[in-house]
Order: structure tokens, then sequence, then C-alpha cells
């Protein structure tokens, strides 16, 4: 499963800042202490470091090139760096562009770091919409970041034999994981029902309070340290990156519907498909391999609605009858397929352009995930999302 | 709001109460005021057209929580976006004519009305 030529990840850092460490540390701190991480964890040196990439800088940092920083905090001469920046997606596409890199030979080491919004530094439910809306021909009207997502929930169940019931069934079980994780969100808050989900108050309809992430308190920064296929055995613990793939459709949410005649993205305007069928589908097929083979899928799933699509989408539900799919236990922690094993976003908490899924991911192919360890994991499939579903980012691991 | 662009033109068109949606004069395609070039066939030049004002709900939302405290008086309220009969989407704020929330597929026309914020801005009530 080994791609020839294909690339692999051989460190990982992990800074995790709570909102009691005192003093705060800087946005710029955590990514550097998280890169020199990943760096000692690979045994690899300043000198090795061929490309630095950073995700989109956290909002916090109002000046653009924060990879510059970066630099300048580590004291390395990349050859080539730059920031990746397709809203959230970036941090899995970051991935995507050192493998290209890799491949291509010109390097031999890469390092990803990524940050994250937290509200460690800024007020996240104030300035959401704002950054989120068209500020000329949405703004005006007064949407919140959940109602732009709201439309796009309330089509989803106008088009397709799914409900707000169905979907609750995946805030119930991200719960049971978030339970045994031991930095989640809602690691104390208990289960929850499909009850629970169902009579939580409207914030905007058809979305309740249960059916949103909450931001997570604090921040995860994550780096990895990617080198070339062909040299992963010389590290350690390696992971293969086995495929990838990445569809950016619109960065306004009513744009997307303006999209007209492109193959693959439905011939009249809709809200469906994301860029998450077209870079699943292409992460599949440069794998080699199908959904059915995935031992663990972590997903970028903000709201409950929208890790149902992803079912879809991501190919998990062939048939698409993901309400049958949910029925039928096909994502319950007991028994069903690894979903979202920190909890997600519903119940480990938003950590915005953190590469914590990716994190997650590694921690189970490396069968480090204590208390919450899928038996004989080998195979993960991990999505990002960026935007209002603007941007969507697929890696396919192996170990 | 941005500068430069079409937008100015766009909001001098609602001071006249018109909506004013772009042409391609060479592939004839229908676009939002947003585009100044046309992405179907390349055409530079693109004509403003008044539209319409008829149109469906593609979809909607009831927001219960608002975003700003001189929004929560208002609460709930509706937005959505519309499809209208010239094939180009409008996000707007929409208007049943009872207690009952419009739905996804509800026809809508045109009106014009001056929000909370005190724009006033293009809206959509039940047709």
């Amino acid at each position: 499963m080994t791609r020839a030529g294909g690339a692999a990840i051989v460190g990982i850092g992990v800074v995790r800042s709570t909102p009691e460490e005192l003093p705060r540390p800087s946005a710029v701190a955590t990514l550097a202490l998280a890169g020199r991480r990943a760096m000692a964890d690979a045994g690899i040196g300043r000198a090795d470091i061929g490309m630095l990439l950073t995700g989109r800088a956290p909002a916090v940092e109002p000046r653009p090139q924060i990879n510059l920083r970066v630099i300048d905090a580590l004291k390395v001469a990349p050859r080539f760096s730059t920031e990746v920046t397709v809203h959230g997606a970036g941090a899995l596409a970051m991935l995507q562009i050192a493998a290209m890199a890799l491949e291509s030979g010109s390097i031999e080491y890469a390092l990803c770091v990524s940050g994250n919004v937290s509200n460690l530094w800024l007020d996240a439910f104030a300035s959401n919409s704002v950054d989120e809306a068209d500020p000329d021909f949405e703004l005006p009207y007064s949407p919140t970041a959940v109602s732009l997502y709201a439309l796009v929930a309330n089509r989803l169940f106008h088009e397709r034999a799914i409900q707000p019931a169905d979907c609750a069934r995946i805030a119930v079980e991200c719960r049971k994981w978030a339970l045994e994780h031991p930095w989640a969100a809602m690691r104390d808050k208990g289960p929850i029902t499909v009850d629970d989900v169902l009579s939580s108050p409207l914030i905007a309809s058809p979305i309740r309070r249960l059916d949103c992430a909450p931001y997570y308190p604090g921040a995860v920064t994550v780096a990895v340290v990617m080198t070339g296929a062909h040299r992963a055995s010389l590290h350690a613990r390696p992971t293969y990156v086995a495929g990838w793939g990445q569809q950016t459709t619109h960065e306004y949410l009513s744009e997307r519907l303006g999209l007209f005649g492109l193959p693959g993205l439905a011939d009249t305007p809709s809200f469906f498909p994301t860029g998450a069928a077209a870079a699943a589908a292409q992460a599949y097929a440069m794998a080699g391999v199908a959904p059915a083979q995935l031992d663990l899928v972590e997903t970028s799933a903000p709201f409950t609605f929208l890790a149902a699509l992803l079912l879809d989408e991501l190919g998990i539900v062939p048939d698409g009858d993901v309400a049958g799919f949910l029925e039928r236990g096909g994502i319950d922690q007991d028994g069903g397929l690894a979903f979202n094993t920190s909890g997600g976003y519903l119940s480990f908490g938003q950590s915005a352009q953190g590469l914590y899924l990716l994190l997650e991911a590694i921690e189970q192919l490396r069968h480090e995930a204590r208390g919450r360890q899928v038996n004989n994991a080998r195979l993960a499939l991990v999505h990002g999302h960026g935007g209002v579903m603007s941007s969507n980012a697929v890696v396919i691991l192996s170990s | 709001m941005s500068q430069g662009g079409p937008e100015a033109e766009f909001w001098a068109g609602v001071r006249q109460h018109q909506l004013l949606i772009k042409a391609c004069p060479r592939c004839g395609v229908r676009l939002h005021p947003r585009r100044t070039v046309c992405p179907v066939c390349g055409h530079e030049r693109l004509d403003w057209l008044a539209a319409s004002g008829r149109g469906n709900v593609y979809s909607l939302t009831t927001l219960h929580r608002a975003p700003s405290t001189e929004m929560e008086a208002a609460l709930p309220y509706q937005l959505g976006i519309v499809r209208l009969v010239e094939d180009v989407f409008f996000f707007t704020r929409l208007f049943g004519n009872g207690p009952e929330a419009l739905s996804v597929g509800a026809p809508v026309e045109l009106r014009f009305r001056v929000l909370e914020l005190g724009m006033e801005l293009p809206v959509f009530v039940e047709a």
C-alpha cells in the first residue's frame, strides 16, 4: 500500500496549551515548539529541513507570512516555504505539497506546522461569521456562522432521506469516544442520547446546540516531519502517506451555486457534492484502496449533518442510504466503523486549522491511542475542511 | 463593503429599488452582480440587467441566536438563498405571510426593506 515514490510521516510534535497556562504562549511560539518537537521525534537537525510549510496563520496573528517567523524561531533555511491557505483544509494540503516536493527529489525533509484559531487568544464566537460571510452580499443580512451551515443542512434534509434524528446518532457516538480521550473538551460531560440532541436548544434551524462542535478550550498545535518513502525505514515509526486529494469549490457559500458546468459538480447549481467527494476519489485511486478497507476515519465536521454528508461523499456508504447505515450501527463505537475516534469536532472540540485529526490517525496507526485504540489499525482516512464547505482535503495513511 | 468593483453600481440600483444582475452579451448567461468577466465564455464585458424579482427559496434557516446584540430583538428571523427565475442566486432575508416559516421551494418575490441595522436591502416575501 506504499506507493513507489510516495512520502511518509516520520516525526510528530504536539503542543497542547490550556487556558490555565500562564503566561500565555504566543501563537508563533507554539508553532515553533511543535516544529522542534517533530524534528526531535524524527531525529533530524536544522540542516535537514528542505521545506517549511505552515497552515493558515491563526487569526490572532495579523501579519502575513507566519511561516517566515517560524523560520526565524527555528533558525532553519528551507529551499521552499509558504503558508498553505485554503482555510482549515490547508493543514492537510500542506502534506500534499510536501509529498509532491519529496517525489520531485528536490528536498529530503519537509516540516509542516499548523496552529489554530483558539479561544486562548481571541473571542472566536464574536469574530466568526464576519470571517466566513461575503462582506457585500451576505454579511449585511446578519448571518451567524452556524446559520450559513444551516442553509446547507436544510437543503440536504430537503433532497435526501435523512433527518436530524439520524444525524443525532453521530453526536452520541462521538461523545462515547471523547469520554476515552484524556484531552477531549467533553471528556467529563458524560454520555448523551439522541433525545438529548433533539431537545437541545435550536441555534439556527435545523441545527441544535448538541449538533454543533464546541470550541476547544485551549489549543492543540501539531507539526509533522515528512520524507520520501524510500528513506522512511531509516526512522523508527513511519506512517505512509498512501494517497491524497483536494478540491476547493468556492470562498463564500452563495458562490457555490454559481459554479456552472464543471464536471463532477452536478448539472445544475447545487451545494452538493462538496469538494470532499472529488478529494476522496483521488486519494482512493492514488492509494489503490477501497473505502471498505479503512480501519478508521477522522472527519472535519463541526456539525452532525456534515458528518452524515461526509459518510456519503467519502464513499463509506456506497448506496447513499446514510440514515439506514447509521440505524444499523454503522459508526457505533461498539462494532461499527471507527469514526472520529478522538471524539471528533463534536466532542473533542474544534481546534480549527490544527492537525489534531491527523494526530489522532497517526496515534492509532502507531498503536499508541491508549484507552481508545482501534484493534489492528493499519489504514486510516483523514479529512479536513475549511470555509463553509469551501475547501476539502483528504489524506489516506497506512502503517 | 468592498472598495471599487461592481458593488457600488449594484447598491445604486438598490436605492432605485432595482435588483441588478449581470448578463453576458456573447453567451447569454445570467450572472451574479459580483461578476466582472464571464466565467463561462471569457467575454470581458458584462451588461447590467434588472432582475424580474421572482424566484423560489433554494434553502433557508431560522436564526435563534443573533450575531450581535443589535439583532437580538429581531429573533427569530429567517435567512435564505433565493434562486431567481433568471437562475441567479441571492443570499437574503425572508418574510412569510403568516406565523409559519417559509419552506424550501416556496415561491417568493422581491421587496426592499430597511432592516434592523438601518440599511435598506433587497429582501424576499412569500408570493
